[in-house]
Order: C-alpha cells, then structure tokens, then sequence
C-alpha cells in the first residue's frame, strides 16, 4: 500500500469503532456463535457474540493489526484469506468492510471517545412481505437510530440470516428471494441487537375461483384471510365423526361411548357438545394433568405428596373456573408447609405450596428461569451466564428478573415433605460479574424496590397479569393453541422472542385480548377455538394444502397424549390399567405423579427439566405396541359385548375406537379370520390392529 | 431448531419389509475406528478412599476399615476386597485425580454420563446416544445398551430426540432373563402376527397419505425394524446368556454386575457399541455401613465382575477394541459419618480404564494426604470425554445446536495424552 493510498484513507471521515468497525464482524458471520463469537473464541480470536461487547471486540483485535502498515494486519490478510483462514473468504480487499477497516487502522485503531452517537434502535422495513411467484425478490431496509436522534440506512452493514432457508434466500445486502412457498423469518443483526422481518412467499396469487369460505367466529376470518393471501385453500370440514372423536380426546381426553356416539350423530349440534365437553369434570382432570407436568410437580425430590396437591389444586381451579390471572397470581404467591398446603391467601382453601419445591436446591435463578419460560413465554436462561445471543435480554435482565424470588426460602424440616416454602425475612440475589446486590426489575425495566414488610412478588404479578403486559396472555393463548391445534403460533411455545416471530400475530393480539376481556377465562378462549371452523377442518390434506405445516390449512395430526392414548386403550377395551397407591378405575389422566413404562415411553415426562412432550415414535414403543404388556393383557382379556352377531360386534369395535363404520374390505378381512375358526382369537387380533393403528393413536 | 422430521425417508414398506434398523439408522461421516464400550456404571459414586486410593495414613476416625494388598503393578497397592482386580492392574489405567464440582447425585450423573452440566432447559446426549447418531449402528442391534436401564436424564439422548434412545436390557440375573417386548406374546406366532400386521395395514389405508410430514413412514419404518430385531437370529443369541456356560457365568458371578458384564460382552460381540452395566439406582451411595456392604457384596461383585470381564474379553481377542470403563459419579468424603457412610465427594475420585488401545499399568494423577483434593495432574470431566470420543473417531469439537438453540460441542473439553 502505498504513502498515498494511506494519507487518503487516513483522511477519511473518522471511523468509530463501536458504529462502523465492530458491525463487520457481525455482518461477516464473524461473530458468531459457531465462529469467533463461540463462548471460547476460535484460534485464540475471540469476539463478542453479535457484536454486543465492542470492548472485548477492540481488545480482541490489538495483537491483530499493523498501524504502520494496514494492510498486513492479520485480520486483514486472514479475512480476505491471503493468509490460510479456517473460516474462509469473509470479504474482498475492493469491498467496504476492507476499506473500513483499512482506514480505522490507518487513522490510528482507536477505540471511540465517550461522547460519540450509540445505537439505540434498529429497525428493518418491511416488517412483513408477501412475495408471490417463486423467484420473486424483496429489498430490506435496516435502519439506525442513534442516541442523538439522527438516524442512518445500515442497510449494508447489517448481518441477515434467514430463519427457513429452504423457503427463501438473502444476500449480503438484505436482497430476499423466494425459493419456494411457505414462511420465514429473516434476522436482522448489528451491534448487539437483532429484529426480524416475516417474509410469505405464495406460489400464485389467489384467483377469481378462489372459494368462498364459510366462517364461524373471528379465528377463522384471521386464518381465512392469511391462507387465500398464500393462495393455499382450506381443506373441507371434518366429518361429524371425525368432528366427534377429536373434541372428545382434546376437551376430556376419552372416546366417546357407542351410546354418546350414537346420540350426537343423530343431532349434530357441534356448539352444545363443545358447551356439554367444557363441563366435564375429565376437562379439568386434563389440564390439571398438563399444568401439572408443567409445573413440575411430583418431581422426585418434591416428592409424590406435593405433586398431588398440586394436582388437586389445579383441578379444583378448573372445576370452579378460575381465572388465569388469579391462578398464577396464587401458584407463585403461594406459601406454607408442602404437605398441607396452607395458603397466604385469604379465601383460598389451598394453594400449591410446592410449586417452588422443585429440588431442595432451587434458588431465584432457577424460579426466574422456570418462571418466565412457563408464564411469559421467555426463554432467560442464555442470559443467566451471558447476554442473549438472539433477544435484547442481558445478565442484567435475568438477575433483575430472579430478584423478586430472592426471599423464596425453604423452612427445613426433618422429613421433607413437612418442609415448607416462605417468604423469607431477607435475601438478595447477586449479579455474578459486578458481585453487587441487584434490584428487581421487571422484563421490559421498571425497578421495584425491595422493603422489609412487603412481598415484591405482588408487584412482579400486578405487572405480569396487567392487561397491558406484552406476554402473559399471549403465552397462555399460544399454549391453548397448540393444544387444541397442534401447533403454537410461537414455536416452540416458551420461546418468543423478536426473531421467533409468530405466524398469525394479528389473531394471537386478538385472542389474548379477547382473553384479557373475558376476565382471563379459559374456558371462554378454548371455546372460541373450537367453535371456529379452522379447529373443525379435516386432516385430510387437498392439493392446494399438502405442504403447508404452519396456517391451519387442514387439521394437524398428531399423536394422543400418553395418558389419553393409554386411557383410551382401556375404554375400547374394558380393560383397567392398575396403578400402584391409586384405587381401581383409575384413569392414567388422573395420576398426580409417577408414571408407567407404556405412559413413559409414549412421552409423559419425568419432570426433571422444563420440556415439551416429545411426540415422534421410537423402537421401545414399537416393541412394546407389537408384543408389550399393556397391549397384550388388554386385547386378551378384552371384555366385549360377545353376545353381539359379528356385524353388530364388528361395528361397535370399530364406532368405540375410531368412531366410524368399518369399511367393507376390512368388515371382510375381520369376518374371514372368524370364518378361519377361533371367533375370540380373530376379534384379539382386530383389537390388536386397532390399538396399533395411526387412526387410533393419532388425532385427526 | 432441532428438527425430527428429516430422518427416515424410506417409503412405504409392506407387511415385513426387508429394512434393519442399521439401514434406517446409519448415521453419515467418516469411517470410524471399530471400537465399543462397556461402562461398569457404579452410579450412587464409589468411595475411592476404600478400594483404588487408599490412604492408611489417615487419622484413625476416618481411616478405611480394611487393608491394602499389593498388586500386579509393584508399588501399586488397592483394597483387599478386589483381590482377582489386583491383579489385573498391570492390564488397565488408574487414574486417582478425576475432579469436578457437582456433588448431587443427578448433576454429577449427567456430568459423567454426557460430558456437560445439567442446565434447567438443556440436556445434553448421553455418550452412548452420541456414538450412536455419530457412528450409526453395526449389525441390526441397538447401539447403545444399557443394563438394566437408563435412570435419570444423564443416561438418554438428550435433545438429540428418541430416536438415540439407549435400549434397555433389564435385569440379567433372573432365573429366565429375556429382554423386554422383544418376543411375541404368548399364543401368537409369526403368522398370526403376519395377519394382525395385515389387518393393521387395512386400518391404516385411508388416512396414512393424510400424513405430510413423514410421520407415518417413519412409524412403519420402526415396525419394520422392530420386527427385524425381533426375528434376529443375532439378537436373540446375543442376549440369549444362557448360552454361556456355567463355570463362566460363575466367574463373572451370579450378580447384577456379573451377568451384566457377560451380557455386555455377548452385545459388544453382535455389534452395541456402548453397554452400561449397573446395579440398580445408585445402588453404590453409602451414607451409612459402608464397610460391612463393601466387604460383603459391592466389592466382591465388582472385582469378580470386572476381573473376569477382563479375562473374557483378552482371551476372545476383543480387548484391544473394547475399552472397559469403570467410575461412578463421583467420589465419596474423607470423614466418616455418624453412621459409618461416607457422603458425596466429587473434588477428587478414582477411575479405571482398560482396553481399546487404552496404554495398561500406569497410574495417573495423585490426591492429597486425605485424598480429598488432587495432588498432581487433575482430569476433568469434559477433557476425559473428549479423549473417549477421539478414541472412536468422533469428531469431538463438532457442535450440535440443541433445543434451546444454544450450540454445544459433543465434548467441551481437550483430549488428555496419556489414554493412547
């Protein structure tokens, strides 16, 4: 490089290295989490991760530059690869990161002085774009604003990343291109923050024979709207049937009787079923069941005492139709021994005491990270040992948010079960790195103060079950949803953030709305789901349809949960399942705590750890569906109506199971192995088949 | 995201189709080193302080109730009560400096188990469910093994998803072992199954294109390998142990480790690569009569175990691929309790390693005069699982980007130079 060259770029506006030089590395995929961004660095080069500590960045970069000759600093040479870079060609020396670079160097790589501009809000337009037609394309725009007000186009300074890139692709520059049909989200990054972008990409536009299609409720017109935008049609409505056999497992997690089968098909009024379903003690058992898994209760230090006061709890809430608000506000504010739940609250008969009895050594971090995940939806945990890779969330935010559990203390008593959750006298909660004592602080930064008479968790629920707080009721609706839909708007359903944009947020406002307006009643947003004609199509896919997984196009199918799967398996069959400490006729729904091998395999979870059921089939399962126990014992010793001729015995295994007709080639297949001789062994074996069945074991 | 969808492309497959489980579950990469392992899982942790680390010097309160015999390695003393283990030790690895912090249970597990701490929302793959997604499977056998099964979430495939689920053997010392599901029910043979399966697939026909997520294919995918292990001639004669005889089971000895081990070898032989053997749920945590239940069945069964696993392995020429690993979670404390136990210690512990190329008679790192702290050369976990890996040709530094998204390398660690 010549005396010139560099008098030139020497001359250069100044280049700051917070604002201009540190986004390199982020745009570059340097700094990221796979790369120099790593917790250990790459090669001995370590940089912040998406550039949020540009400290560490200009410290990082001093034993790799050359004041007296730029352009043999090593982050040069490594970065256009003149000299052998694990990481490949990041940039060219003819592109702008090289010039920057090159001139920051040469006015003398200074890091900035304190009073210059700082970024404080990017933001990237359009925020959602439809591109119809593959191969289309849409030019983003990332903007700055900066501390002083000015703002600037960093367009071509920002990293993007595309959240599906099957489904579309984006350069450099923010250049989108549809690959083909479907959604994503693009992630815009610099500096230490990072905003998205939701690009749709349909195949064709929608023409004049677009359908009509009916609507029931306000869902519909949201879900409606989105799908005729991608062109994609809705799949017809679901059969009475199928209708039948699916609000059933969903809203009570049982079949339904020949006898109630029998009665609703021959009036079909789907609104009163839905109403008589919601009234069901077995509806309050299901989400006592769910809230209780997420909750963690029963887990094996809480022990199995704990986790059937919790059950019992939950369930009484839902029998009596608690609002959400005042449920959560009891679960966290709850405290007193763990065996006989005395509450804080007056008026409550009891509350979940060990709800915070998780281990005997849990501590505020661990309630602010279970916390926020369960009832904001916000994954912390990143940031309780660095800031949040993808979301604004510091260690700052995570210590300020576990301080309002630092006085959650356990009372210790002999045995462990008599030990007791307390508010304490005192306690703090102290930031790892500044070892100071840290204030709480709510997630979008009000600080509450901590004082001797008061619990700040009341302050920390006023805020949360505010109407205006951004997550509470989202995160409850998004779970609703997936329940009953099979997948959340968010997914997963604990995990929104800026760059996990939800795929209908307009209906997610609008039901977490409806909800807040409902007084937090969940019987009133479950309602609202399944009246709509979305929760009502067939899972049977149409052309137009087939590869859409994410608008509710046609029915998402999916596995039972294990207890209803197990429980239903019982209905078809007669035959009870028996639980240890649990009296006869048990369901596996009702089971507080502990599990079974069949229930364990198909995913009911041991409680350890905050998790999502997994619902893909595996090898134990198989085996143990093929020739296990629990199939076995209950095909065997089935008790079925055997006085029954075989077309009326056929049909009724097949109305109590799948809740249909038998169709005529497997009427004949049936009625062949009984014409084959043993009648008992060819009804085992249609039982067999059933249990096994996808038709059984998955909603549809 | 993790995504479970990708896998198990394999079309539709009639009644018994021709699919093993090592065709569905081979994972790609790089040929690796043929090696297995079996793990003597001793979870509950293993006082290093009476058997491999004893320290006869210590004040009398706290001294170990038995006494040292010499070993094959001269110099090398250990309890008395691993008499057949004594003198092996020129065979194997000692390593008397294993530390780490975690000293509940769980944690210290997932830690020994995994190679990574707990996180409340992060739970990394057990070591056997990594070398099965890395490695794949050999023969139509299960991978990763464990016997009886896995307890607590160390022992599983983490978010690596089911299908890197480690396999349960059961309990091996009954009368009339047999694995779990694995034959068919009473009263039904292959044909009838046949027709079931015919029946089955009658159901099916409406609604299996209704899937569009590959689902279902995979569902008939696991019926087809299922199947296959069911009717394997390999896999019923390797957890066949009554095929052994007697005088070797007797060597291994009639106890959980015992027929453990020699099931292990039999698997090892059919083609598992990770076998644990365990005695049941942290059968080896003595808070209290530590001594008199060392002396009268832990230890006796661990040597005889062990020793013979040792032997039978060296003598079916299989010892120079099979590492044999033996550690708990941790170790146990210096001081004696009031009930004559020992409590947790994870600061320093004691482990032994042999086979698989594994350098034999030497002893590494030492603790201190209490043997509470190491001394000299200190193992952490990570580094140790990170020499394992390299030993199988896993790419160890290789990163998964797990369930919470957060990227994790397979071991967080360095390997160690001195395990070969």
């Amino acid at each position: 490089m010549t005396a010139l060259v560099l008098a030139a770029l020497a001359a250069d506006p100044t280049v700051s290295f917070v604002n201009d030089v540190s986004p390199i590395f982020t745009m570059s995929g340097c700094a990221g989490a796979n790369c120099h961004g790593s917790i250990r660095g790459q090669r001995g080069f370590k940089l912040s991760l998406f550039g949020n500590d540009p400290k560490l960045d200009f410290d990082a970069v001093q034993s790799r530059i050359d004041k007296a000759n730029p352009a043999k600093s090593l982050l040069l040479q490594k970065a256009t690869t003149q000299t052998a870079h694990g990481g490949g060609l990041r940039f060219t020396p003819d592109s702008l990161q090289y010039r920057t670079l090159t001139a920051w160097i040469a006015q003398g790589a200074q890091y900035d002085p304190p009073n210059v501009v700082r970024l404080t809000k990017l933001t990237v337009t359009p925020e959602e774009y439809l591109l119809v037609g593959v191969g289309q394309s849409i030019q983003l725009k990332a903007t700055a604003k900066y501390s002083d007000g000015s703002t600037r186009d960093l367009t071509k300074l920002v990293q993007y990343v595309a959240n599906d890139p099957d489904t579309i692709q984006v350069d450099a520059k923010g250049l989108v291109k549809a690959l083909q049909p479907g959604e994503s989200a693009v992630m815009v990054r610099t500096m230490g923050q990072a905003v998205a972008a939701r690009i749709l990409v349909a195949e064709s536009a929608a023409s004049a024979d677009y359908p009509a299609v009916a609507r029931n409720n306000y869902v519909d017109d949201h879900i409606f709207a989105k799908l005729k935008r991608l062109n994609i049609r809705p799949s017809e409505l679901a059969s009475d049937e199928q209708f039948l056999r699916r609000v059933y497992l969903d809203t009570i997690g049982l079949l339904p009787t020949p006898e109630e089968s029998r009665a609703f098909l021959a009036n079909p009024d789907r609104t009163a079923l839905i109403d008589r379903l919601l009234a069901r003690r077995e509806f309050s058992e299901l989400w006592a069941m769910k809230f209780t898994e997420l909750f963690r209760a029963g887990t094996r230090e809480a022990g199995a005492k704990g986790a059937r006061i919790v059950y019992d709890y939950i369930k009484d809430a839902f029998l009596k139709n608690k609002p959400y608000d005042r449920f959560v506000r009891e679960v966290l504010l709850s405290q007193g021994s763990h065996s006989f739940s005395v509450s804080s609250m007056e008026g409550v008969p009891h509350s979940p005491t060990s709800f915070y009895n998780i281990s005997f050594d849990s501590n505020a971090p661990d309630h602010a990270t279970n916390i926020s995940q369960l009832f904001l939806g916000t994954r912390l945990e990143c940031a309780k040992c660095h800031n949040h890779p993808w979301e604004k969330w510091t260690q700052d935010d995570f210590y300020g948010f576990a301080a309002f559990f630092a006085r959650v203390g356990i009372k210790e008593v002999y045995e462990n079960d008599e030990n007791a959750h307390q508010y304490m006298e005192e306690g703090f909660v102290e930031h790892p790195k500044t070892k100071k004592r840290v204030d709480a602080k709510f997630l979008d930064g009000g600080i509450v103060k901590d004082s001797q008479d008061a619990d700040i968790r009341e302050a920390l629920l006023d805020w949360m079950t505010s109407p205006k707080n951004p997550y509470f009721a989202r995160t409850i609706v998004n779970r609703v949803w997936k329940h009953f839909l099979g997948r959340g708007f968010v997914e997963e359903v604990d995990d929104f953030r800026v760059t996990n944009p939800p795929s209908h947020p307009q209906l997610l406002d609008a039901l977490a709305a409806d909800l807040v307006k409902h007084k937090y009643d969940l019987r009133h947003l479950m309602r609202t789901i399944l009246t709509s004609r979305t929760y009502q199509l067939s899972a049977e896919p149409n052309e137009s349809n087939r590869a859409d997984s994410r608008n509710y196009s046609h029915f998402g199918m999916r596995r039972l949960m294990a207890e209803a799967m197990l429980d239903a398996m019982t209905q078809v069959t007669g035959v009870e399942e028996k639980y240890g400490g649990h009296p006869p006729g048990t369901r596996a729904m009702q089971l507080a705590s502990g599990s079974s091998y069949m229930l364990s395999s198909f995913g009911r979870l041991g409680r350890d750890i905050i998790c999502e059921r997994d619902a893909q089939p595996d090898m134990a399962q198989t085996m143990h569906l093929i020739s296990g126990s629990t199939i076995q014992k209950k095909v065997t010793a089935a008790r079925l109506p055997w006085e029954l001729n075989d077309d009326a015995l056929i049909d009724r295994v097949y109305l109590s199971s799948l809740v249909r007709s038998p169709r005529e080639e497997e009427r004949a297949a049936v009625k062949a192995r009984i014409a084959a001789g043993d009648r008992k062994a060819a009804y085992q074996d249609l039982l067999w088949a059933i249990l096994n069945s996808k038709e059984f074991m998955y909603q549809h | 995201m993790f995504d479970r969808r990708g896998f198990l492309r394999v079309g539709s497959i009639g009644a018994f189709g021709s699919f093993a489980w090592s065709d569905i579950l081979r994972a790609a990469g790089p040929a690796p080193k043929d090696l297995s392992i079996i793990h003597l899982w001793l979870a509950g942790g293993l006082s290093h302080l009476d058997t491999f680390d004893m320290k006869m010097d210590a004040d009398r309160k706290n001294r170990t109730a038995f006494k040292e015999i010499p070993s094959s390695i001269p110099g090398l003393r250990v309890s008395e009560h691993l008499p057949r283990t004594a003198q092996r030790m020129h065979k194997l690895t000692l390593i008397r400096s294993m530390t780490h912090k975690q000293s509940a249970h769980g944690a210290a597990q997932t830690l020994m188990l995994t190679g990574h701490n707990a996180l409340p929302t992060l739970l990394a793959p057990a070591m056997g469910s990594v070398l099965h997604k890395e490695l794949g499977a050999r023969n139509e056998m299960p991978p990763y093994v464990i016997v009886p099964q896995p307890r607590g979430n160390g022992a599983r495939a983490g978010f690596l998803g089911p299908k890197y689920t480690p396999f349960s053997a059961g309990e091996v010392n009954v009368a009339k072992y047999a694995v779990r599901d694995m034959d068919l029910p009473m009263g039904v043979d292959w044909a009838r199954m046949e027709g079931r399966h015919s029946l089955l697939n009658l159901v099916d026909a409406k609604i299996k294109p209704w899937d569009t997520t590959d689902t279902f294919d995979s569902l008939d995918s696991y019926y087809a390998a299922a199947f296959d292990l069911m009717k394997s001639p390999r896999a019923k004669k390797a957890f066949d142990i009554a095929e052994e005889p007697e005088k070797l089971r007797n060597d291994y000895g009639r106890t959980a480790m015992g027929q453990g081990c020699l099931l292990a070898r039999r698997l090892v032989e059919a083609g598992v690569r990770f076998v644990s053997v365990g005695k049941g749920e942290n059968a080896w945590d003595h808070h209290g009569t530590i001594f008199p239940a060392y002396a009268n069945e832990f230890m006796p069964e661990l040597d005889n175990a062990f020793a013979a696993l040792l032997d039978d392995l060296e003598q079916r020429g299989m010892l120079g691929t099979t590492i044999v690993l033996l550690t708990g979670e941790f170790g146990r404390t210096a001081e004696i309790n009031v009930n004559n136990g020992r409590d947790h210690w994870p600061n320093c512990f004691s482990l032994a390693i042999a086979g698989g190329g594994v350098p034999a008679g030497q002893v590494i790192g030492s603790s201190d005069a209490d043997g509470m702290y190491v001394k000299d050369r200190p193992v952490e976990v990570p580094d140790f699982m990170a020499t394992l890996f390299k030993k199988f040709g896993v790419h160890y530094e290789k990163e998964y980007v797990s369930n919470i998204g957060r990227p994790l390398r397979i071991a967080e660690g360095n390997p160690v130079n001195f395990l070969g």
